[in-house]
């Protein structure tokens, strides 16, 4: 199951993990544990989510209409639910991703220097 | 709504699918089934708290838990019958202190004054250092009147007077005030009926016009409206009714009156001949409205600016005198909520404070017993824990049953706060002005319910925070009473008490500083003998009793007849009762030395009344040398006067007073100097007060100068009280029109005196009873709790041997530790709080050593009671029994 070892993973920050669920239902309706997959698969490993936190997160982005929820069968025909990111979700992902961009820019620009002085 | 009920249907299933896909998804990649499915449900989380979470997302999740948590608490309350009895009565009392307390700050200090805008509304007045008062007299307030820009209005007001109304019923002494025409318009108050004074009214020898309060028109006049240009006589002085003020009008100053007059003020207050002031300064109480723009430093610097105009404005041999009383940085300009209520507001504080601690023990006491309660309920905590509830949650879960409690008590409280406001309203001192105006209302009760669900949030919090420390592992594993949060919980149990002890300290100190200035207050000698004396005021009309024999011979023959009435030993009447009476400050020369300067601001001066023969004994005040008054200082003896000890040591240090002659400007005759004789020196008596320097004071002989104002003086050989009616028909046989008024014992003028002392002293001592009594629980628990943990140990230690005596005092030292940290914490808090109730002690130091040594003494002394009983417990533990608790 662990890929990485422990010290290279890190704990979701408050609130990025609306923005992963969003920025996984870009390329198309998923059901929960294909989220969760795409998720673990896409960062490497690195981000750890506990699956469970999953559903309090996707029921709290269908109570602000960011996503809608769709009846449909999976791979092996089975009866599952679907969420699909809705118009109002794309343009949330576009805001989140920009706000997203600037705050780890500005955390690398911070953070480099430091690193560089601490090693000359 | 629909929406979410659709939603959280599905969700279980949606979990139970999620697990199954990864399930399969292990298995693909080569587990054993059940090795796939544990990983599965490893790498979900809690299933129960997310099931929780997704819950939370969607609703009033917390409306339906706190119903729950209510539910549960109150039925883990009803399981714990004497813990909640201990905790709610503990808590009424904090609470309905706290409550009461509040009620009378409440009426008191947050009562807005019933006047327009009063939040722009000063008292002013300059402060003389040297004579320690305030004066303001005519030239003064002319000049700020006709010369000041930070004001839109301005007016001045006479001390309370007393007038006899008479044409209105019988006779009646009523009180009034002299004021501008302009004081109505600064107070923003209009008559309810007529009109306010005008200007010619208010000008010197204008029309006399009066105006009466709402109670005196309903009394005395029917509530009639055509009262309105009536004329009445006060004090045999025809005078026009003009207006009604309105019900519920107060005056300033905290004082009823029932009527006002135009002060009728000249300019100035100056007549000067040969350098010496003719007549007296009269005291004058000012009130304006600040403009919007203005400030109070702003008119500070005004006053004090105008000060120095009117004092280069005044003729050159006043400058040096009155410079002193009239310079630079003498005014002073209080908002006027804050002048009414100055001198009440520190005491009030205090009290506030000290209930504040009380609760503040109460509080501590009762999480204490929290704490003690949860470590029985850890298991519960940690079960909970393991099925899924987060820290929060039982954090809210505890939260709710301290509130639970704490409402309960805030509930008891409100009833024990009811009682407490009738029993304070019975025995406050009466210058608390609108102590009466104290109940239980919105505000308070709003208080008490903020009171309440903080103190429920603070003593929920020691439950809470030992929650949060609980390790579930250690708990569900250990089956005994063993865990591992008993150190966290013995350590804050242990903070808390000393927290307890050292406020009961810092309390216990306050009450003692506060008893020994009440005790040096009352041991201080009046000078006379208060017990079994009635004292009663009597005014004669001017117009009927102009001559000076006629006022003679009405209290000489009063007199007489006083001291012949069944159960009097001794009558007198005296123009200055001790404790209340006026003082005057009339120049003297004394003969055969120096001419005096009456320039300078101590110029020698004495306070000059009169008495009756008897007087002095009725009063019994000691003759030290020479001799009393008496029939012999007649109307046509020479003027003689007795003096006492204070004017001798001033006068006459190192000479025999008696025989000595002065002259002063005031006596029988009229105009010019006359001179006195000495014939006996009296010891000193309390004039102003209690707490008063004793100054100067000659005693003439009413026989001699007699006075209109005269207050008699019965000792008595039965209840003073039982003859007033018999002193009023005396009075009545000889002039049926003349009312008596103000009759008292003289033991009730001098409690009155330190009432407020007695009522602050009384109050603080029953607050810091209260702490220590609950301080005194709050170590007795700790310590019986530390005791019942330690029964494992303390069975180890006596089956190796340890007697009693080593068990016992190992236990009391334990708590002695305890009590010291907390008295060496409470005394490092009293020194650096005492100084805050500097102004209500008397003659005792805010870090009185000998207080502060016997308070600590009592209170180790209580801790060490406390522990007693535990301690001994500790020594009865039965070794087999003990080792078999596990």
């Amino acid at each position: 199951m662990s890929t990485k070892e422990e010290k290279d993973r890190i704990e979701l920050l408050q609130g990025t993990l609306d923005l992963l669920i969003l920025r996984t239902l870009l390329l198309g309706p998923a059901h929960g544990h294909a989220v969760a997959k795409a998720i673990e698969f896409n960062s490497e490993s690195v981000l750890q989510v506990e699956q469970g936190s999953l559903y309090p997160a996707l029921h709290r982005l269908i109570k602000r209409r960011w996503i809608s929820v769709e009846a449909g069968t999976s791979e092996n025909n089975r009866r599952a639910k679907f969420y699909c990111l809705t118009a109002k979700g794309r343009r949330q992902l576009l805001l989140q991703t920009n706000k997203w961009d600037k705050f780890a820019g500005a955390i690398s620009r911070i953070l480099r220097p430091a690193r560089q002085g601490g090693e000359s | 709504m629909i929406r979410r009920n659709r939603m959280l249907e599905d969700l279980d299933q949606d979990i139970c699918d999620h697990i199954e896909r990864e399930t399969q998804d292990n298995i693909a990649r080569g587990m054993s089934p059940e090795e796939a499915r544990f990983a599965a449900l490893r790498k979900f989380g809690n299933v129960t708290r997310v099931k929780e979470e997704t819950r939370e997302v969607w609703s009033i999740v917390w409306l339906e838990q706190l119903l729950q948590d209510v539910r549960y608490g109150l039925r883990m309350l009803k399981k714990s019958p004497v813990f909640t009895a201990v905790a709610i009565l503990t808590l009424a009392l904090g609470i309905g202190a706290n409550t009461a307390i509040f009620s009378v700050v409440n009426a008191v200090l947050f009562r807005t004054l019933p006047y327009h805008d009063a939040g722009r509304l000063v008292w002013a007045t300059n402060f003389v250092p040297s004579q320690g008062q305030n004066l303001v007299f005519a030239d003064v307030y002319t000049g700020w009147r006709t010369q000041n820009h930070m004001f839109e209005n301005i007016a001045a007001y006479s001390d309370p007077d007393e007038f006899t109304l008479s044409g209105a019923g019988s006779p009646e002494r009523l009180r009034g005030a002299r004021v501008t025409a302009s004081l109505l318009n600064v107070l923003g108050v209009a008559p309810q009926l007529g009109r306010n004074f005008s200007p010619e009214e208010d000008r010197p020898a204008g029309t006399k016009a009066v105006l009466l309060n709402d109670r005196l028109w309903r009394s005395n006049f029917g509530a009639d409206p055509s009262v309105i240009g009536r004329v009445v006589a006060l004090d045999d002085v025809p005078y026009t009714v003009i207006g009604i003020l309105p019900r519920g009008f107060e005056f300033l100053d905290n004082s009823q009156e029932d009527l006002l007059v135009p002060f009728q003020l000249a300019d100035s207050s100056f007549e000067v001949s040969n350098g010496i002031l003719k007549g007296s300064v009269q005291q004058l109480n000012v009130v304006a409205r600040l403009r919007t723009s203005a400030t109070v430093a702003g008119a500070v610097n005004e006053l004090n600016a105008i000060n120095e105009r009117v004092l280069e404005s005044l003729p050159g041999n006043l400058k040096r005198l009155l410079g002193d009383m009239t310079g630079q940085g003498h005014a002073q300009v209080f908002l006027l909520h804050d002048h009414e209520i100055g001198n009440v507001r520190p005491a009030l504080l205090m009290l506030l404070g000290a209930v504040g601690f009380v609760l503040l023990i109460a509080c501590a006491n009762v999480a204490n017993l929290q704490l003690a309660r949860a470590t029985a309920r850890e298991k519960e905590v940690a079960v909970r824990s393991a099925l899924g509830a987060s820290r929060w949650r039982v954090a809210k879960l505890l939260l709710t049953e301290s509130s639970a409690v704490a409402i309960a008590g805030g509930v008891a409280g409100l009833l024990l706060a009811a009682w407490a406001i009738r029993l304070i309203h019975r025995f406050a001192p009466e210058n608390i002005p609108h102590l009466q105006g104290s109940s239980l209302d919105l505000r308070v009760l709003l208080f008490a319910l903020g009171i309440s669900l903080l103190t429920g949030l603070l003593f929920g919090l020691a439950p809470v925070l030992a929650s949060f420390r609980i390790s579930l592992n250690n708990i569900l594993k250990e089956a005994g009473p063993y865990s591992g949060s008993v150190t966290g919980t013995r350590r804050m149990q242990r903070a808390l008490t000393v927290t307890e002890i050292a406020l009961s300290l810092v309390l216990l100190i306050g009450a003692g500083l506060l008893v020994k200035s009440f005790r040096h207050l009352t041991a201080i000698q009046p000078g006379f003998d208060p017990h079994e004396v009635l004292i009663a005021r009597v005014t004669l009309p001017l117009d009927q009793y102009q001559s000076l024999d006629r006022q003679r011979t009405f209290f000489e023959q009063l007199v007489e007849k006083l001291r012949a009435l069944p159960g009097v030993t001794s009558a007198g009447a005296t123009t200055a009762i001790p404790l209340r009476g006026i003082t005057n400050n009339t120049p003297i020369q004394i003969e055969g030395q120096p001419p005096a300067d009456f320039t300078v601001p101590n110029f020698p001066s004495a306070s000059i009344n009169s008495v009756t023969p008897g007087y002095f004994a009725a009063l019994r005040v000691p003759l030290i040398e020479g001799r009393f008054l008496d029939r012999r200082d007649g109307a046509n003896a020479p003027n003689s006067v007795v003096v006492n000890q204070a004017f001798v040591r001033r006068f006459f240090e190192k000479e025999d007073p008696i025989g000595k002659r002065f002259t002063a400007n005031v006596g029988p005759r009229t105009g010019g100097p006359q001179p006195w004789t000495i014939v006996g020196v009296i010891g000193d008596t309390k004039q102003r007060g209690l707490a008063s320097d004793i100054t100067p004071e000659v005693t003439a002989s009413a026989l001699q100068w007699p006075r209109i104002m005269m207050t008699l003086v019965l000792r008595t050989s039965v209840d003073p009280l039982s003859l007033v009616s018999a002193v009023r028909q005396e009075v009545n046989n000889i002039d049926k029109n003349l009312p008596i008024y103000g009759a008292q014992t003289m033991n009730d003028v001098l409690s009155s005196e330190v009432a407020s002392q007695r009522f602050n002293a009384v109050a603080v001592v029953g607050f810091a009873g209260l702490a220590v009594l609950l301080a005194a629980v709050g170590i007795y628990g700790v310590m019986a709790y530390a005791v019942s943990q330690r029964t494992h140990e303390l069975g180890v230690r006596i089956a190796l041997g340890a007697g009693s005596r080593n068990v016992l005092s190992m236990i009391l030292k334990e708590g002695l530790r305890l009590a010291l940290v907390g008295v060496l914490l409470g005394l490092a808090v009293s020194f650096a709080l005492t100084r805050l109730i500097r102004g209500l002690l008397f003659g005792v130091k805010p870090t009185d050593p000998a207080t502060f040594a016997i308070v600590t003494v009592v209170l180790l002394a209580v801790a060490l009671a406390a522990c007693w009983i535990p301690a001994h417990r500790a020594t009865r533990v039965d070794p087999i029994i003990a080792l078999r608790y596990e």
